[in-house]
């Protein structure tokens, strides 16, 4: 395999048109695999985001823009990022991992346990995929769990509003079994996201987690998870309704 | 074809270049260079045991490439404190900054392995913040897992180490004294018993032990400055030229027969030196299971067999040029398997139509293979169907205990090399040197005298370690290629295939009458050890050993049979069958007294053994064939000053308050506080055996060889503190060596709460015959005719006049000037006692009742350990061990598909207790004077894994009213049962 390090992100584009090539962000999930006997005999490119800038964060009345290769600490010490999603960040890993991981690879990779995943679905997340006149936007919901296809380069979304997250995990810093995460915008929308009741973090209708038939693992059952789903949704949803009484 | 990438690091401050594969991970390319700080403990990063820090923000290397860090600057320990000066060796002459002074001085080293990486944490969050709270603390250190230390002291020592950068100042850390409760002693009241720290532990003096110097005081630990440098100290941490790689190729199958094995790819490709079978190596049986001389049968191992019984077990080995090499050579062996119906459940195992896991023709040393039983125990004292017969009530309650595994940060790993006389070195991280070399010997077809096993530092143990569970594997390959070959397994094989705690199911049944006294107790139990027996008899003999001898009952009977499965192998567990037996004593004891409508600590009290008691079964469930002649007398127990400590400290008073219970503003929390109590054994009566040589050095100080194995216990501090109190010297005047066959007399190794107890006495039987023999020098130097007369402290020998020597004066005449002799002697101990330790374990929770999560809240223990030789390392092993049992009633677990492969081999998904989500925990020594002991020691490091499982479930079944017979209390076990009500 090669190395490249591109420096623009048109450059990174370029490279990522090569046959066998691979985005590498943080590393902390790509590495294990990479380094695996699995992918000894690997052709193609890494392409390293480290050196395209998109490290950064800004925050203007309306939206949140995080790019892609902020760090989940970054997220954490930034005073753009609201105290809710913060500490979401702070869930995701340990600080020896949050100091590499990045957002946008943590969008990649999409793991089921996900809270930050389920905190970007409620705020209504959208993927700045490439740049220039190419650029497009999708929706995180659309490519979670099946790739964006592209380089992401940006992450934008809307923090306004009443946020709860509860969760039951078998430890307080153990990925949740299933979390849910509830938000309700100025103008009275209200989103909901879960964990752990399918293979990513899910957007669900309030009215249809009762009938959820989330898959089981060792750590709960099918049933289990759905009787979570629904006693979690109703915590979330009935402290965000209190949150917009009291305003 | 792979590609090299030029990078340019800067790597303690020194810019250097290097060629890297691009698969190449920072962690490899550092340890290339030499840097050992950086250590292994998994592929995928989460133990942080390779933390480092690039451009100052800390990160595991294990997930990073090398060529990620080009252009940046990369810290490790090594760059703190290089420096090494002449002069007496201090944290200051060594060079340690601050942050590492600060975590010699709290005893926040245990093993070490991971001590670098936390020091670095330490630096990352000073750098940014002086003055950090706890919590800032513990998130710093999150990503760095420990078993060892509970993270109560590497917390204390970065909040000390912050506070002494802030230029404040801090008094010593030491032991805060607290003041008796019983006996006479003060009134309890309801507050804290001290404001200190939490780390500081809690000392309860007894009167009647006699003063010391160096003995009971918080010296620094032996080894604290060279684990706090980073240097290279352990197995991997050296550099064989020619050296190759071992890997193993490990069963996918629970069961099955191996058809035929073709490995000619594997040979042929370049880069590959041997690969090892059942067709190539003798079949020579063993057990595996570190234990003295006969191994307890069964000999139901063979280096590799013909048939696997569990996922993970051997089939085949390689060594090769690099670990890729050694991999891809795996992939190349054709293996053609006749999968067999496999078992798993210890229970289902002894159904008449069960798979027999052991059916080769050549065992002929277990119970009755063709059952699965590979051991069968039974003891007996009076007879307990009378005792129900005549009993008021009669309870019986059944009890599942589940597998966990130990989880050393370091897996198993080992180096084996022919040396220059063509003997065979094996330096190897294992608890028992010396079984190694005995039981490693006919495997190789090597006689002992040519084999050298030699433990290093070595990074947690806890029973894993006791065992030979890879040296046969380098050995043979050494043999097959003249070449060094390193072992060293990965985190998904040190879950599959090392060893872990055996699963039990365990019926208890207990005749009462109405005046609270027991008329017969009888346990029975269906112990799982899975695919090979080697310590299923020790264990669960110990099993009923401790699962009888905690209450006095007029009749006790005890009925095991031991059960071969197809699940990765039980062997020795810190605890080691007591953990399983208390959780269910405990718990059908507490179930008693509720059902009976009595308070459960005054039912436990009216029966508990104290001080005078006859341990009446202990005699039929010794181990081996040492029976003990007359029935064991309990001879120093301070179990109502412990209950009473940590009744205090947990505040048990809120346990009846409705209010506390249920809080109003949080409707779906209940609170809970739970008691077990502990009693534990010190050492095996009649078999442990532990030696010790002292010589004298020409400066008076002394060098100390101990067979012991320091795990990073402390084991090495506390002997040579023994060592230092009877010849009169500070700790620092001593050299300690331990754990190597060549140089150390024998012992027995580093388990059964033995060191500190059986080694201990060796040390100080050794160190009198020492003092002696000083003492007659002295007297012909001093011109005094009654050598005992002459006392040793201060360095100095002193005769009754007041006139002295130093030992200098003393070793430079003994050695050069008159009747040139070494002054020095050797000493062995086995003791036919083993005085219990005691202890009262708390456990405060809360329990969201509407899913079952238990989130724990305060954890206390009192252990009584008879004198702790020091109190910082006593109070870091119950903190340790309190946290590793926390993980065993909570959340640990070795879950498994239907096909028997593991689900959660990796930390994550297996969920060890993290720094920034622990309870708050508070640790109390209550001393008693244990005259068997040196010094008036018992054992501590074992009796802390006993009381959190029952503690806690004392703790949900107060808070919720539900009782649960099983363990762990994970989300949906404890939902399921609050569910049934």
């Amino acid at each position: 395999m090669r190395y490249r390090r591109p420096t623009t992100i048109e450059e990174a584009l370029e490279i990522l048109t090569e046959p066998g090539s691979v985005i590498l962000a943080g590393g902390t999930t790509a590495v294990p695999e990479l380094t695996s006997v699995a992918a000894a005999d690997r052709t193609g490119v890494l392409i390293d985001l480290q050196d395209l800038g998109l490290d950064r964060i800004r925050r203007d009345e309306r939206v949140l823009r995080l790019g892609a290769t902020t760090t989940l600490q970054q997220m954490i010490d930034a005073p753009e990022v609201p105290e809710f999603l913060a500490g979401l960040a702070r869930r995701e890993a340990p600080r020896t991992i949050r100091n590499m991981a990045t957002v946008g690879g943590l969008v990649a990779s999409a793991p089921a346990t996900s809270e930050l995943l389920a905190g970007l679905l409620v705020c209504g997340a959208r993927l700045r995929i490439g740049s220039g006149d190419g650029a497009s936007e999708v929706h995180i919901e659309e490519v979670l769990g099946s790739g964006s296809g592209g380089l992401i380069t940006e992450i934008v979304l809307g923090c306004n509003g009443a946020m709860a997250h509860e969760r039951v995990a078998r430890t307080p810093a153990d990925s949740p079994i299933v979390a849910a995460v509830a938000r309700r915008r100025d103008d009275g929308q209200v989103r909901l996201a879960l964990c752990g009741v399918a293979p990513t973090p899910v957007l669900v209708e309030p009215g249809a987690v009762a009938g959820l038939e989330p898959p089981g693992d060792f750590r709960g059952s099918s049933e289990y998870r759905r009787r979570l789903a629904v006693t979690l949704s109703e915590r979330v949803l009935a402290r965000i309704e209190d949150a917009g009484d009291n305003k | 074809m792979t590609t090299t990438v030029p990078i340019e690091i800067t790597l303690n401050g020194v810019t250097r270049s290097f060629e890297v594969d691009v698969h190449r991970t920072l962690y490899e390319l550092l340890r290339s260079e030499g840097l050992f700080s950086v250590r292994f403990g998994s592929d995928t990063g989460e133990t942080g045991a390779a933390a480092l820090l690039l451009d100052g923000r800390l990160v595991s290397a294990e997930v990073i490439l090398a060529v990620q860090a080009d252009g940046h600057r990369i810290d490790t320990v090594e760059g703190l404190s290089s420096r090494v000066e002449a002069g007496e060796l201090t944290p200051e002459v060594a060079g340690l900054d601050v942050i590492q002074t600060a975590f010699v001085a709290t005893g926040a080293i245990q093993s070490g392995y991971s001590t670098p990486a936390m020091i670095l944490a330490a630096k990352e969050l000073l750098g940014v913040n002086p003055d950090p709270t706890e919590a800032e603390v513990r998130d710093a250190l999150s990503g760095i897992l420990d078993r060892e230390s509970g993270y109560v002291k590497p917390v204390e020592a970065v909040l000390r180490a912050a506070a002494l950068l802030r230029g404040e100042s801090r008094e010593p850390f030491r032991p805060e004294v607290i003041a008796p409760l019983t006996e006479g002693g003060s009134d309890p009241g309801t507050g804290p018993a001290t404001s200190a720290s939490a780390a500081v532990p809690r000392i309860v003096l007894s009167s009647d032990v006699p003063p010391t110097a160096v003995v009971g005081k918080p010296e620094l630990k032996v080894d604290a400055i060279k684990l706090a440098k980073g240097n290279g100290a352990f197995v991997d941490d050296i550099e064989m030229r020619g050296m190759l790689h071992a890997k193993v190729l490990r069963s996918p199958h629970a069961h099955a027969r191996i058809v035929s094995i073709d490995d000619s790819a594997a040979r042929a490709l370049p880069g590959v030196h041997a690969v090892i079978h059942h067709e190539n190596i003798a079949r020579v049986r063993y057990a595996s299971g570190g234990q003295s001389w006969p191994n307890p049968a069964p000999l139901d191992q063979v280096s590799f067999d013909n048939k696997v019984r569990h996922v993970g077990d051997r089939v085949a080995a390689v060594a090769a040029e690099t670990p890729e090499i050694a991999a891809a050579a795996l992939s190349l062996i054709d293996v053609t398997y006749e999968v067999l119906p496999a078992v798993f459940d210890e229970n289902e195992a002894l159904a008449p139509d069960a798979p027999v896991v052991h059916d080769e023709p050549d065992l002929d040393d277990a119970f009755a293979p063709s059952r699965n039983i590979s051991h069968h125990i039974e003891a007996q004292v009076g007879d307990v169907e009378e005792g129900f017969a005549a009993a008021d009530r009669v309870f019986e309650q059944t009890f599942r205990v589940h597998q966990v595994q130990q989880c050393p940060i370091e897996p198993h790993i080992a180096i084996a090399w022919w040396d220059e006389d063509e003997r065979m070195v094996i330096r190897t991280s294992t608890q028992v040197p010396f079984h190694v070399r005995r039981m490693v010997a006919p495997l190789l077809d090597l006689p002992v005298k040519r084999i050298r096993v030699v433990k290093p530092r070595i990074g947690g143990g806890f029973g894993a370690k006791q065992e030979m569970l890879i040296e046969d594997i380098v050995g043979h390959l050494v043999i097959a290629t003249g070449r060094p070959v390193k072992l060293e397994l990965t985190r998904e094989e040190e879950f599959a295939s090392s060893r872990t705690r055996h699963p039990q199911t365990i019926t208890y049944r207990t005749g009462v009458n109405s005046d609270g006294t027991l008329t017969a107790q009888e346990m029975r139990v269906v112990a799982n050890t899975g695919a090979f027996g080697t310590h299923g008899l020790t264990v669960q003999t110990v099993t009923g050993m401790r699962g009888l001898s905690s209450y006095k009952a007029g009749a006790k009977r005890f009925d095991c049979d031991v059960v071969y499965t197809n699940i990765p192998v039980p062997g020795a567990y810190r605890g080691y069958g007591a953990p399983q037996a208390l959780f269910a004593l405990e718990s059908h004891m507490e179930d008693i007294a509720r059902e009976m409508g009595w308070d459960p600590i005054e039912f436990k009290r009216q029966n508990w053994t104290v001080e005078g008691d006859v341990l009446d079964i202990a005699p039929q469930l010794g181990e081996g064939a040492a029976e003990v002649g007359p029935l064991p007398i309990v001879t120093s127990c301070g179990l109502e000053e412990c209950v009473a400590q940590g009744m205090r400290a947990i505040g048990w008073e809120r346990r009846e308050d409705p209010a506390w219970r249920e809080p109003s503003d949080r409707p779906n929390i209940r609170r809970g506080i739970g008691f077990a109590m502990c009693m534990h054994g010190t050492a095996i009566p009649g078999l442990d055996m532990g030696a010790a040589s002292i010589k004298i050095n020409d400066d008076g100080s002394f060098n100390v060889l101990v067979g012991a194995a320091d795990l990073g216990t402390g084991a090495d501090t506390v002997l040579a503190q023994m060592a230092a109190e009877v010849l009169g010297v500070p700790l620092s005047d001593i050299v300690i060596y331990s754990g190597d066959t060549d140089m150390t007399p024998f012992d027995v190794g580093a388990y059964a709460s033995s060191t500190t107890y059986i080694s201990g006495m060796a040390v100080k039987k050794a160190a009198e015959k020492v003092w002696w023999k000083i003492k007659q020098r002295a007297a012909r130097m001093l011109d005094i005719d009654m050598a005992c007369t002459i006392e040793l402290r201060d360095r100095r020998a002193w005769a009754p006049d007041g006139r002295s020597v130093s030992l200098a004066e003393v070793a430079l005449n003994s050695l050069h000037t008159t009747d040139q002799e070494q002054i020095m002697d050797t000493a062995s101990y086995v003791s036919t006692e083993s005085p219990p330790p005691y202890a009262g374990q708390f456990v405060e929770v809360e329990v969201d009742v509407d899913t079952g999560q238990v989130t724990v809240v305060k954890m206390v223990m009192a252990v009584d350990c008879g004198v702790a030789i020091n109190p910082v390392t006593a109070s870091g092993q119950i903190e340790g061990g309190m946290v590793q049992a926390l993980g065993y009633g909570h959340c640990e677990e070795m879950a498994y598909d239907d096909e028997g492969r593991m689900v959660n081999a990796a930390f994550g998904p297996y969920w060890i207790y993290r720094a920034d989500e622990m309870p708050e925990l508070e640790v109390y020594l209550v001393q008693t004077m244990e005259d068997s002991g040196p010094f008036g020691a018992k054992a501590v490091a074992e009796i802390p894994k006993d009381g959190v499982a029952p503690a806690l479930r004392s703790a949900i079944l107060n808070a919720t009213g539900t009782a649960i017979d099983a363990i762990p209390f994970t989300p949906e076990r404890v939902w399921s049962a609050l569910q049934e009500g």
